[in-house]
C-alpha cells in the first residue's frame, strides 16, 4: 500500500468486515491500538528475494517502517472515521426523527377540527346536577309535593334510626 | 338513610314563596321527634323572617327558642341574632312578652329581646 493510496482510503472508510477481507495480516497485529491495514510481512518476503546485495536495502527498510507508520495512521483515521460517522449517523437519525415527529404533528394538527360541543357540554353538566332532591329543583315543585316528600323521607329516617 | 334529602326539602320549603310552606314546616318539622330535624325546621322558619313563621318559633311552647332541647333552642336564638333585618323579630318578641299565656314563653322572649338589644 502506498501513501497516495492511503490518502485515498481516508475518505473511503470501509466496514470492519471489508477491512478484515482486504488485510492480509492474519494475526491482527496492533500498532498503538490500531489494526495494521498494510501487509507488513510482504516486505520481509521481498527482502529474502532481493538478498543483502540489494543496494536499495536501506531504502526498503525505511519504506517498511513508513508503511507501518502509514498503516497505523490510516487505521487510526479509519477508526476515527467510523466513530465520527456513527456519531453523525446518530445525529442525522435524531434529526430525522424530530423532522418526522414535527411533520406528523403538523399533519395531525392540520387534520384536527377544533370545535366545542356546547350541547353535549350542557347535557353533561345538567346530568351531573339532575338531582330530584336538589334545592333548586325542589323549589320548582308545589308545596303539596314537598309535604308528601318530607313526610316520606321523615318516616324513612325515623325507621332507619330505630333499626 | 341520608338526611341530605330532608335538609334540602326543609331548605326548599323555607325559601318557598307559597305561605302553605310554613304550615308544612310546622306540621312535620317542628313536631318531629328528631332534634336535628326540629333544629333545621326552626332555622328555616326564622330565615323566612315573616310574622307567621316567627310566631311559631317564638310564641309556641316547646318550639324554636322554647324547645326542650338546648341545642335546638340555642341554634334558634343564634339564627335570630344573625338576621340582618330584626324588625319583625322584635315585633313578635314584644307581642309574645305581652300576650303569651305561659310565663316560660314570656321569659324566653324577654331574654332573647335583651340579647338582641345588647348585640345591636
Amino acid at each position: 500500500m502506498k501513501i497516495s493510496q492511503t490518502n485515498f482510503s481516508i475518505f473511503k472508510p470501509m466496514s470492519k468486515e471489508e477491512r478484515q477481507e482486504v488485510h492480509s495480516n492474519p494475526f491482527g497485529i496492533n500498532f498503538k491500538g490500531n489494526v495494521l491495514t498494510s501487509d507488513v510481512f510482504e516486505s520481509t518476503k521481498a527482502k529474502e528475494t532481493t538478498n543483502s546485495t540489494n543496494p536499495f536495502d536501506s531504502f526498503t527498510k525505511l519504506t517498511n517502517k513508513s508503511k507501518m507508520v502509514a498503516s497505523a495512521f490510516v487505521g487510526g483515521m479509519n477508526s476515527f472515521n467510523e466513530a465520527f460517522r456513527s456519531r453523525i449517523n446518530s445525529i442525522i437519525s435524531f434529526g430525522r426523527q424530530i423532522k418526522d415527529n414535527l411533520a406528523n404533528s403538523w399533519e395531525k394538527a392540520k387534520n384536527t377540527e377544533i370545535s366545542l360541543d356546547f350541547k353535549g357540554l350542557m347535557e353533561s353538566i345538567s346530568s351531573k346536577f339532575d338531582n330530584t332532591y336538589s334545592v333548586n329543583n325542589l323549589l320548582k315543585r308545589p308545596v303539596d309535593d314537598l309535604y308528601t316528600m318530607l313526610a316520606i323521607e321523615h318516616a324513612a329516617y325515623k325507621e332507619s334510626l330505630k333499626a | 338513610m341520608k338526611t341530605n334529602r330532608i335538609d334540602n326539602i326543609i331548605e326548599a320549603l323555607g325559601r318557598h314563596e307559597d305561605p302553605k310552606s310554613i304550615q308544612v314546616l310546622e306540621e312535620i318539622g317542628t313536631n318531629s321527634e328528631i332534634d336535628e330535624i326540629r333544629e333545621k325546621t326552626a332555622q328555616a322558619l326564622i330565615r323566612k323572617n315573616c310574622p307567621e313563621s316567627l310566631k311559631i318559633v317564638i310564641a309556641s311552647a316547646g318550639k324554636g327558642i322554647n324547645d326542650l332541647s338546648a341545642r335546638v333552642a340555642m341554634s334558634s336564638i343564634n339564627e335570630i341574632l344573625s338576621l340582618n333585618d330584626k324588625t319583625e323579630v322584635l315585633k313578635v318578641l314584644e307581642e309574645t312578652m305581652n300576650s303569651a299565656e305561659k310565663s316560660e314563653v314570656k321569659d324566653t322572649a324577654r331574654s332573647v329581646k335583651a340579647l338582641i338589644t345588647y348585640s345591636m
